[in-house]
């Protein structure tokens, strides 16, 4: 899948290293190093951004590790995708995003009200 | 200990390719030669995994006249090959073709000509093995050069990962007659070799995993990997194969069961035990030939498949359900053997987003599931059928896709009827995607 180029521009303002694989069927992005909301441990990390629909879910966010220190959250996504172990919050977006919306959306779930 | 194992994996695909062109009469050599590129997976401190993507036959034009050897081929076909070694950082073995049965051996020439194509190989990218690639009609013989050795090192297996596998363990010796498996002689001269050295993977150890590794046992498999990390409750004393009632007590795991249980059957048996979820040990899955799925969800199938895929792994699925209609209980079944390169559980319609959707829908609710020893036992049976088949070839079966449905009702399994509308190919997973993911960088 080719994501529109501008979208990608804007993703790479928030987090330089971008990157993209495909498995399953499901086309991911690999942001390395992202940085986490105020109070999450770690406060930065890897994640895999999957922007398709996933398991009900319109778009999901994995990291790397679960992250601590947010509120208290459903981590029901547990997989395997692309050799590594990734974790992700139920945490439903609106279908028709941008990537960068995308991404603020999912990180919202690990930020204090 | 040995300390350099290294295993070698072909896609059926591109296995019949190089066969295809390889048997292909040239003007003037005696047989032809090539090329195969593939990606190396270090899978722990002494296990490479070698799996071949890439196939690039030598020019008719690149063939040197000489009677005194089957093939001789000029530098521009080897200075090919190392460009796309420079390019891609990818493994390279030079590779031909015994025209016969059985295990090829190098010849003289062989011995005295190959040895330096590996080397200029191993020039370009010392990091990568490189190697020679020996086929026979049903067979193969390699050699590898391993960055830090100074002796060439065989692979302790080759395969061709096809229905039915093309499977050679070089160190395999003829079996001698093993009385216990007097009565399974028809499934060909090396099937007891096979079973004694082929690692079989079986992941759930519950009530279809049980009976899988109980059959697995009593037909001579040897080496074992079992992932699960349950233990016995009372509520799977009713399907659990294995289980003593004094097990729940003691909260005996699954894993413990099956150990005991193979070892009863066959207390030479290797086995390797994963108390955790298979995809924190997913190393130990990648060392097996063949992997067994009992598990419980289409998102873990899905993940497990995914693994399989991508180290060449054919995966033999397994599972049950009983849905209540208004006419009443009906119990429903499925055996999906999800082969490297043809139709997988998605190309099948067996995995969907719908379904994935209401089994997230319904995570933390899902509750005691029904489930009854029968089903999972026809299941486990019809599974481990299609596995001797694949792994020995006894029936004569070619290229077969397979997706059982199994109705407990009525107690009939049959193909499934998706199996007449299939794509012939999958495009949810490509040889480009074989081995550690690669990630474009945007």
């Amino acid at each position: 899948m080719k994501f529109p180029e501008e979208q990608i521009d804007a993703l790479k303002a928030i987090i330089p290293s971008v990157s993209q694989a495909n498995e399953g069927g499901y086309d991911y992005l690999l942001l390395e190093n992202l940085i986490l909301p105020d109070g999450c441990q770690p406060a930065v990390t890897d994640a895999l951004l999957c922007p398709s629909p996933r398991e009900g879910y319109s778009s999901r966010l994995f990291f790397a590790s679960q992250i601590t220190g947010g509120p208290q959250r459903n981590w029901n996504g547990n997989i395997r995708a692309l050799g590594r172990n990734w974790y992700a919050v139920s945490w439903q977006t609106i279908p028709g995003l941008k990537l960068v919306e995308m991404l603020m959306i999912h990180l919202k779930a690990l930020r204090h009200p | 200990m040995k300390t350099n194992i290294i295993k070698l994996r072909l896609p059926g695909s591109l296995y019949q390719r190089i066969m295809t062109d390889l048997k292909r009469p040239h003007d003037f050599a005696y047989e032809r030669v090539g090329f195969i590129f593939g990606v190396t997976t270090t899978i722990n401190e002494y296990t490479r995994l070698i799996t071949f993507n890439g196939y690039q036959p030598v020019d008719d034009d690149d063939y040197i006249k000489d009677d005194s050897v089957g093939a001789c081929i000029g530098s521009r076909a080897i200075r090919s090959a190392m460009q796309r070694v420079m390019d891609q950082s990818c493994s390279a073995f030079h590779v031909h073709l015994h025209n016969h049965k059985g295990q090829p051996k190098p010849s003289g020439d062989d011995i005295a000509g190959l040895p330096p194509v590996i080397d200029s190989l191993a020039n370009i990218d010392p990091d990568q093995p490189h190697g020679v690639l020996i086929l026979s009609k049903d067979s193969f013989f390699s050699w590898v050069k391993v960055k830090g050795e100074i002796q060439l090192v065989i692979p302790e297996i080759i395969s061709a990962v096809r229905y039915p596998m093309v499977i050679q363990f070089p160190s395999e010796k003829k079996a001698a007659l093993n009385k216990l498996l007097l009565r399974q002689s028809f499934l060909g001269e090396r099937s007891t070799a096979i079973f004694e050295h082929i690692k079989v993977g079986v992941v759930g150890l519950g009530g279809g995993g049980s009976h899988l590794v109980q059959q697995l046992a009593h037909l001579g498999i040897k080496h074992f990997t079992l992932f699960d990390f349950d233990k016995v409750e009372d509520s799977n004393h009713n399907r659990l194969i294995g289980a003593h009632f004094a097990d729940i007590k003691r909260k005996l795991s699954k894993t413990e069961i099956a150990r005991r249980l193979i070892l009863a059957i066959n207390p030479k048996a290797e086995i390797t035990i994963v108390n955790a979820r298979w995809q924190e040990a997913t190393d130990k899955l990648q060392q097996c030939e063949v992997a067994f799925g009992g598990v419980d969800t289409y998102e873990d199938r899905g993940q497990l498949e995914a693994e399989c895929r991508r180290y060449l792994i054919p995966l033999i699925d397994i599972g049950m359900d009983v849905h209540q209609t208004e006419q009443g209980f009906h119990i429903s079944g499925q055996v999906i053997l999800s082969m490297p390169g043809q139709s997988c559980m998605r190309c099948l319609g067996f995995i969907n987003e719908d379904k994935l959707a209401m089994e997230a829908a319904k995570y933390g609710k899902v509750g005691g599931r029904p489930q009854v020893v029968w089903p999972n036992g026809l299941l486990a049976s019809s599974a481990v059928g299609i596995f001797t088949d694949l792994v020995t070839g006894w029936s004569g079966q070619q290229e077969r896709i397979v997706y059982l449905a199994y109705d407990g009702n009525s107690g009939l399994i049959s193909n499934h009827v998706r199996l007449e509308y299939l794509e012939p190919d999958c495009d949810h997973y490509t040889l480009e995607q074989l081995g550690p993911p690669k990630f474009i960088k945007l």
